[in-house]
């Protein structure tokens, strides 16, 4: 297989991975917090170090467009959020790890990433749906739980990248 | 392939990261809510930005707003107020809990629902809907 097909299967298989993951989590009925943990954004972390920016970028808008119409919500509020705290949360995190490694780790990336995507939630919710300032109330809330999901995604992100990329490699050679 | 899992690798800076987005949400629980809120007797109900009904929290009030994705049941219990069901796919507002003459803030964003407590009527009347 050359370069290049390799590279459009394992974008293929990071873009049916992450729109799994979205959707399950979607579906799974998740009462005893305000937040989800967004496992997605693992495949997010993972695309970005493994392919780079534009690949982490189409990989999440991919998913949140398939995830949309496999749950039946493109064009809903959900989805409006979605949306933004996903093009919010891969700008921030190609930014984070712009400085390299020895800066932010995939840890570090993962938790500025979280933050960004339920910032960018909140803003999205602020000017398109509610515009009340009782949204900023969920402010404490949101970055909590973005240090929490964040440090679980980053993690598990890390995992994903030693395993994928030794996959990799060994796939090249 | 290596089976076992990587050595977790974090930074000094991912540590400074999470001390700081702690210590901003901190901070925000003692700063938002005294710049967003204030206790009062009366609760109002909005939906798409729109006032749709208002309550003195002193009278039991079961009420429905119809949504975007529809009815949420708002629910004024001795002297505290809850959202009892929504259409909305997480249930997030049901689980929000309850506030009273504390002031506080109940939101459905899916459903564009905000309930949140407000001081007394200025004409006068005990309760309005539309």
């Amino acid at each position: 297989m050359n370069a290049g097909m390799h590279r459009t299967a394992g974008l293929a298989l990071l873009l049916a991975l992450a729109v799994i993951v979205h959707t399950v989590e979607a579906l799974t009925p998740f009462t005893a917090a305000w937040f989800r943990f967004g496992f997605a954004n693992i495949i997010t972390v993972a695309t970005l170090y493994l392919y780079g920016f534009k690949d982490a970028f189409f990989v999440t808008i991919g998913r949140i467009l398939l995830g949309a119409l496999a749950l039946g919500a493109l064009g809903s509020p959900g989805f409006v959020l979605s949306l933004s705290g996903g093009i919010l949360s891969v700008l921030v995190m190609r930014v984070a790890m712009a400085p390299g490694p020895r800066v932010f780790s995939e840890i570090g990336v993962s938790i500025a990433g979280a933050a960004a995507h339920n910032m960018g939630q909140l803003m999205a919710a602020y000017f398109v749906l509610i515009k009340s300032d009782a949204v900023f109330l969920l402010v404490p809330w949101m970055l909590l739980g973005a240090v929490v999901t964040g440090m679980l995604n980053g993690v598990a992100a890390q995992a994903l990248i030693a395993r994928f990329g030794a996959h990799e490699a060994t796939v090249i050679e | 392939m290596r089976l076992l899992p990587p050595p977790l690798r974090i930074t000094f800076f991912d540590i400074l990261l999470i001390i700081v987005t702690v210590g901003i949400a901190a901070a925000s629980f003692s700063v938002t809510p005294s710049m967003t809120l204030s206790g009062g007797r009366h609760v109002e109900i909005y939906c798409a930005n729109r006032l749709e009904a208002r309550y003195p929290l002193d009278q039991d009030v079961t009420t429905k707003i119809v949504g975007p994705l529809g009815p949420t049941v708002v629910r004024i219990k001795n002297g505290r107020v809850s959202i009892a069901a929504s259409p909305c796919p997480n249930k997030r507002c049901m689980h929000s809990g309850d506030f009273g003459a504390e002031g506080g803030a109940l939101l459905c964003i899916p459903n564009q629902v905000i309930v949140r407590s407000a001081h007394s009527v200025p004409d006068g009347l005990d309760g309005m809907s539309r």
